[in-house]
């Protein structure tokens, strides 16, 4: 069994291969079976969770939630099918009402998004920031640290205009505010090729990873 | 004006609806084509934006004053109250060269509607027997016939020519009498609305006539007084409106301004308007408010003698003067011959003696003597620029008497009394004076209100009597009924209690209030007078007319000819005939208007009607009434011998009163202004025609050619001359069929007004059009990209649908070149991987190691040993939260990172909760830690619904809080975002302490997750398949084999690099040229 997903496996990866090539057939169906097993995948967790998490429990009794609470999350959500029509219909009319769970979520996840980006992101970066020119590293520390710190201000600055304002505009700027906005877009330069570098290797990493299991298993019918 | 759709009433321009019934009213304005603005009509450029409205050609001539129109209008035929009489009459008329030709021309119009044989006129309803050139006789015979009554001097100085026309009108037929009722003939509904136009500023007297004659009706007359009504119901206001309107338009009225003498006539020879009776007592008891004493013992008394006085006369009275009958005419009560037909307020015996009538002298009080003078003063203040006298030569017939019975009263006159009625008091001075003489004469007879209205400033105007000396009053007035009454005078009381003007207990005028309020026993009812009576009081009057007055010879020789001058106008001048029409009016008497005025044989009492002779005799009178006496008589002084001339013949064996010679004064002061040469004819013509009548005379007197063009229509009367005016108007004649030249574009139809629906009314605007060939001027030149890509678009958009855009070869090309390039990329990639994999354990197997790379140390991976660490402190059955974020894509990378963590979590017997914000990663987590564990696949795989919220919510779950420790492995560095920041603001776990938190992340996740692995929130990370290996070599487990993998990595890294570069030079040197 594990021998037929190595070779189904293998095949489907030659397929998406044959790109390279050019757009075909091949690769178009194996994108296309890759993505429906992803999706039917996801379908199938998404139903099995739903129904095992909070519709089975609520019709077995056995919810952890109050019955109350159940029905308002089970209104919010008949609430938010509307939605799903087209406006020229009548559901789609009444989709309106799917207003309300949908400010519900958006207003959570906004609440939930702010709060943890100040206790979770801003907070620790900005104390990491300071503590980055610390003499106790050592002059290689220190100049790590004032790194950190010269390029995670000048970035800051970079974006200290509205959109489509560049401090680099020589109409808008002076020669300084000029000079610290170059130095954070050449931060911002390095952090985007560190970045592209991670993917880069994630990429290859996966190819080789890939083409190891290719060889593993045709090396297994070859060698035996 | 506009003429309201619903009732036909006319109303000002200004107004939007209608005074009458309300309702909206159309516009009669022209709009403008450029800006629409409406314009009046007569605007030659619009008021708003100046845009012609016409062509020049079609300009509009501003509107001539009436002065302007008999100086330049050449066939000024004018007259509105004038006879007709039919061809069978003009049989036995003299020849036409023998009347006036202008006379001619009234008669001839006024004989379309009216037959004299037929006795009083019926009010025709015919519109169409209108002519249109009556258009301008309206203007301007309204004019002078308001003008007359607001000059009593007229009327006094028409005591000079109309003493002998009392007995030249008894040879009149009463059906000859001028029965010239315009406004009768002519409908009101079917009036066109120009005439309309002038009549309607008097809508409200207009309402209230027409509402009162029906509570009133003369007794006896039912018929007359249904005609009357009809006819003024007629809704011939612009009569009414003329008459008032012209007041002051006439400058200096001559002494035949007023002459409407009337002879002594029989009863079945007066017109319907003469013959009172004494039920008019009883008539005129049944009007309200027409008994309110008003005037003091003193009034009283003065009029006790003024009816002394006439009713003394009365009986030998045969005909009434020429003067009187104006009177009566001009007030519309016109008194019959006859001295037993005298109403009884004319036959009044109290206090004969002091009323002696024997000459006008003594008769007539000062007002009367002032009341000349009293439409030069309304003039001053701002009437309008009088008519001019007509031409000598435009008059030569004297001889025109002119005599209206009630029913033959033109409407405009029987509407003048009720105009009266809004006319303004103050204004009105010079006719407060005659209005109150009439008022007081009326006071005698309570009975008799109407009777009042009889007022000699609104005398109609009568043609030139034909008296041949001074006339001589030998009319005698004749009793008033109020049976006979003319419905309008009836109405006075109706129309006076509806006029604004007088409360219903009556506002007595100024004059009155100043003068006779005091007076005690006044029984006149000021009600009864109509306003515009009372206009015609004596106060304010300030200048005596210079009238010129007619020689005895000249009448006398004139009067030969009465008999061939139509009926009409031979009533107006019997004077010749009558014996003791003879008079003289001196002026030397004019100095003394207040003295007792003696007798004369001119003016013998029984020719003066009572009623004139109280007046005569009104010696009471203040001196405000009377106008300026002194400077009346200085003026009157220096005119004398001009009046001499003219009546050379008037034997004056007694002494002129001196109101009769202040009325010479007034006719001599005109006369003074004419040239000392004038022929005799002239100033016959002068002596013997009213202004009015003048005014509406021809500028040019008509040849003999032109009588002789004068056609008689089927019914036997006479058409009248198109003026030339008129004719200027006519359309010229054009070839049958030939088209009319349009001089402009035809305009599209007008929207709204008067002209809706009508196209080509309007002229259009002058448009200036841009030439044919003109191109429009570009300053800058396009580019020619500019223009090619313009003309792609064109032709992409003009391409049909469906059809399939063609491919370019370059593209082609490039893309065949893109493949090539990739499928190389591909091939030294792939190929490379696997012949390193082949390759080199084969090598390595032959002891040819390559080792391309290394473990990385715990110095590079600094995570590493921090999360053995933290993964070594957990105990078996530790609760640990297993996290896998992310896809199939990542799965090798992510397994070969994750693999190592499990197996020690597997090794420490931890509990793993299998979670993910994924769906796909519960499945992935969960095969995974089977293989790690090698247990089988857990089903404790939890999807965490809405990404951060269901991160959170997790979080927040107690169970979550109770687990030791989070191990996130993401290949997403925004979910690896998501579990830190909740686990900072949710992972606490029972001891209060915050939850560890763990990352593996991909080698794409790591360069950005740095930050938050190096703020010390995270306890130990592994980043990317390298530092799993070190996690491996730290716990000391790492396999052979992976090595070779790392090994091949590090090839296909450089391989990678390697292409990177050469790309990069590629690009850097050809790859710009060829990416354009």
């Amino acid at each position: 069994m594990e021998t037929l997903g190595l070779v189904v496996g293998s095949v489907l990866t030659l397929l998406i291969f044959s790109y390279l090539l050019s757009d075909n057939g091949l690769y178009r169906w194996a994108l296309a079976l890759v993505v429906g097993v992803a999706v039917g995948y996801a379908m199938a967790m998404s139903s099995r969770f739903v129904w095992l998490q909070i519709i089975g429990p609520v019709l077995t009794d056995q919810n952890e939630f109050p019955i109350e609470e159940a029905a308002a999350f089970l209104l919010l959500g008949v609430l938010l099918l509307p939605k799903a029509f087209s406006p020229s219909r009548f559901l789609g009319r009444i989709s309106l009402v799917g207003n309300i769970p949908l400010g519900y979520l958006v207003g959570a996840g906004a609440a939930v998004s702010v709060a943890g980006a100040l206790t979770g992101t801003l907070v620790p970066q900005v104390l990491a920031t300071g503590g980055a020119l610390q003499l106790s590293d050592g002059v290689v520390g220190l100049v790590q640290g004032a790194i950190v710190v010269v390029g995670t201000v000048v970035t800051l600055l970079y974006f200290s205009k509205e959109p489509g304002a560049r401090v680099t505009d020589e109409e808008t700027s002076s020669l300084l505010q000029q000079f610290i906005a170059r130095f954070g877009r050449l931060f911002i330069v390095v952090a985007l090729g560190a970045a592209f570098a991670g993917i880069l290797t994630s990429a290859l990493t996966a190819l080789v990873m890939r083409i190891w299991q290719i060889v593993e298993v045709i090396t297994s019918f070859v060698g035996g | 004006m506009i003429r309201c759709p619903t009732c036909g009433t006319l109303n000002d321009e200004s107004r939007r609806t209608c005074i009458k019934c309300g309702n909206r009213l159309p516009q009669t304005k022209i709009r403008c084509p450029n800006c629409g603005a409406l314009n009046p009509v007569g605007n030659a450029f619009c008021d708003k934006c100046n845009t012609r409205l016409l062509d020049a050609e079609e300009t509009i001539p501003p509107p001539a004053s009436s002065r302007d129109r008999d100086e330049e209008a050449p066939p000024a035929v004018k007259g509105i109250s004038l006879p007709t009489r039919s061809a069978s009459d003009r049989d036995e008329a003299p020849t036409p060269s023998d009347v006036p030709d202008w006379l001619l021309d009234l008669q001839e119009e006024a004989g379309g509607s009216l037959s004299s044989d037929e006795g009083p006129a019926e009010p025709s309803t015919d519109e169409e027997d209108y002519p249109d050139w009556l258009s301008e006789l309206v203007d301007e015979a309204g004019s002078l016939v308001d003008d007359a009554a607001q000059q009593p001097s007229g009327a006094d100085a028409d005591l000079e020519t109309s003493a002998g026309a009392g007995a030249s009108a008894e040879d009149e037929h009463v059906d000859e009498f001028p029965d010239f009722d315009l406004g009768a003939a002519i409908g009101g509904d079917e009036l066109p609305d120009w005439l309309d136009e002038l009549g309607t500023g008097h809508e409200r007297s207009d309402a209230g006539v027409q509402s009162s004659p029906a509570e009133s009706p003369p007794e006896g007359q039912p018929e007359q007084s249904q005609e009357s009504e009809a006819s003024y119901g007629a809704s011939d206001d612009w009569l009414s409106e003329i008459e008032f309107a012209d007041v002051g338009e006439t400058e200096t009225p001559s002494s035949a301004d007023l002459d409407l003498g009337v002879g002594p006539l029989a009863e079945d020879e007066m017109p319907d308007w003469l013959r009172f009776d004494d039920d008019d007592e009883e008539t005129t008891e049944e009007v309200p408010g027409a008994h309110e004493p008003a005037f003091s013992e003193e009034e009283s008394r003065d009029e006790a003698s003024y009816e002394g006085a006439f009713s003394e006369d009365a009986g030998s009275m045969e005909a009434l003067p020429d003067w009187l009958s104006t009177l009566a005419v001009a007030s519309e009560t016109t008194p019959e011959a006859g001295q037993g037909e005298l109403p009884d307020w004319l036959r009044t015996d109290e206090e004969p003696a002091e009323a002696e009538p024997s000459s006008p002298d003594q008769g007539l009080p000062d007002w009367l003597l002032d009341t000349g003078t009293g439409a030069r003063e309304d003039e001053e203040e701002g009437a309008p620029p009088p008519v001019p006298e007509p031409e000598p030569t435009q008059a030569p017939e004297p001889e025109i008497a002119l005599d209206f019975s009630e029913s033959e009263l033109p409407d405009w006159l029987a509407d003048a009394q009720d105009l009266g009625n809004l006319g303004d008091l103050e204004e009105a001075s010079t006719g407060e004076a005659a209005g109150l003489e009439e008022a007081e004469v009326a006071d005698e007879d309570e009975d008799r209100p109407e009777d009042v209205t009889s007022q000699p400033e609104e005398a109609t105007p009568s043609a030139a009597q034909a008296g041949e000396e001074r006339p001589t009053p030998a009319a005698q007035p004749s009793e008033l009924t109020s049976d006979e009454l003319p419905d309008w005078l009836s109405e006075i009381p109706e129309a006076e209690a509806s006029s604004e003007y007088v409360s219903p207990e009556y506002v007595s005028p100024e004059y009155v209030s100043r003068e006779y309020v005091s007076r005690e026993g006044a029984a006149f009812d000021e009600d009864e007078l109509p306003d515009w009576l009372r206009d015609l009081g004596p106060e304010e009057v300030t200048e005596e007319p210079a009238e010129p007055e007619t020689t005895a010879d000249e009448l006398r020789a004139d009067s030969a000819e009465a008999e061939a001058l139509p009926d009409w106008l031979s009533d107006l001048g019997p004077a010749a005939s009558t014996p003791e029409g003879e008079s003289v009016v001196s002026t030397d008497e004019a100095q003394a208007p207040e003295e007792e005025v003696p007798e004369t044989p001119d003016l013998a009492p029984a020719e003066l009607p009572a009623w004139l002779q109280e007046v005569a005799s009104s010696e009471d009178l203040p001196q405000e009434i009377s106008g300026t006496p002194a400077s009346v008589g200085e003026t009157a002084a220096g005119e004398t011998e001009t009046s001499e001339e003219i009546s050379p013949a008037a034997p004056s064996e007694e002494p002129t009163p001196s109101w009769v010679e202040e009325i010479d004064v007034s006719a001599s002061q005109e006369e003074a202004e004419q040239p000392a040469g004038a022929d005799d004819e002239e100033v016959l013509a002068r002596a013997e025609l009213p202004d009015w009548l003048k005014a509406l005379a021809p500028s040019q007197t008509r040849s003999p050619e032109e009588d002789e063009g004068v056609r008689a229509t089927p019914e036997g009367l006479v058409l009248a001359d198109i003026p030339d005016w008129v004719q200027a108007l006519r359309p010229e004649p054009r070839a049958e069929g030939e088209v009319p030249q349009r001089r402009g574009p035809l305009t599209p139809p007008e929207p709204e007004g008067p002209l809706e629906g009508l196209p080509g009314v309007l002229p259009s605007m002058v448009t200036v059009d841009m030439p044919e060939d003109a191109m429009p001027t570009v300053e800058r030149e396009i580019p020619h990209d500019v223009v090619e890509q313009a003309h792609l678009w064109q032709q992409l958009l003009e391409q049909p649908r469906g059809v399939r855009r063609p491919v370019t070869q370059e593209r082609a090309q490039r893309v065949a070149a893109a493949g090539v390039i990739r499928v190389i990329v591909a091939a030294i990639l792939v190929l490379g991987v696997a012949a390193a994999l082949v390759l080199l354990p084969n090598l390595a197997s032959q002891g040819l190691v390559f080792d391309f790379s290394q473990v990385p140390s715990v110095d590079v991976a600094r995570g590493v040993p921090i999360l053995v660490d933290r993964v070594d402190q957990l105990q078996a059955g530790d609760r640990v939260i297993l996290a896998f974020e992310y896809g199939p894509a990542y799965a090798d990378e992510m397994a070969r990172i994750a693999k190592p963590v499990l197996e020690h979590l597997a090794e420490r017997d931890a509990e793993p909760v299998i979670v993910s914000t994924l769906p796909g990663g519960v499945g992935l987590g969960a095969s995974l830690w089977a293989q790690a564990s090698d247990s089988p696949a857990m089903d404790t795989g939890e999807y965490l619904v809405g990404n951060l919220n269901g991160i959170a919510e997790f979080m927040a779950r107690p169970d979550t809080q109770a687990s030791r420790h989070v191990f996130v492995f993401s290949s997403s560095s925004e979910r690896t975002r998501w579990w830190i920041e909740q686990r900072a603001v949710l992972g606490q776990d029972s001891t209060g302490d915050r939850l560890p938190i763990s990352i593996g992340a991909s080698a794409a996740t790591g360069s950005l997750i740095t930050p938050y692995l190096n703020n010390r929130n995270v306890e130990g990370w592994i980043v990317g398949f390298p530092q799993a290996l070190t996690y491996r070599d730290v716990r000391g487990t790492l396999v052979e084999g992976e090595g070779l993998a790392l090994d091949v990595l590090m090839l296909v890294h450089w391989a990678a690099a390697g292409l990177i570069t050469i790309g990069f030079l590629y690009y850097l040197v050809a790859g710009r040229k060829g990416t354009r």
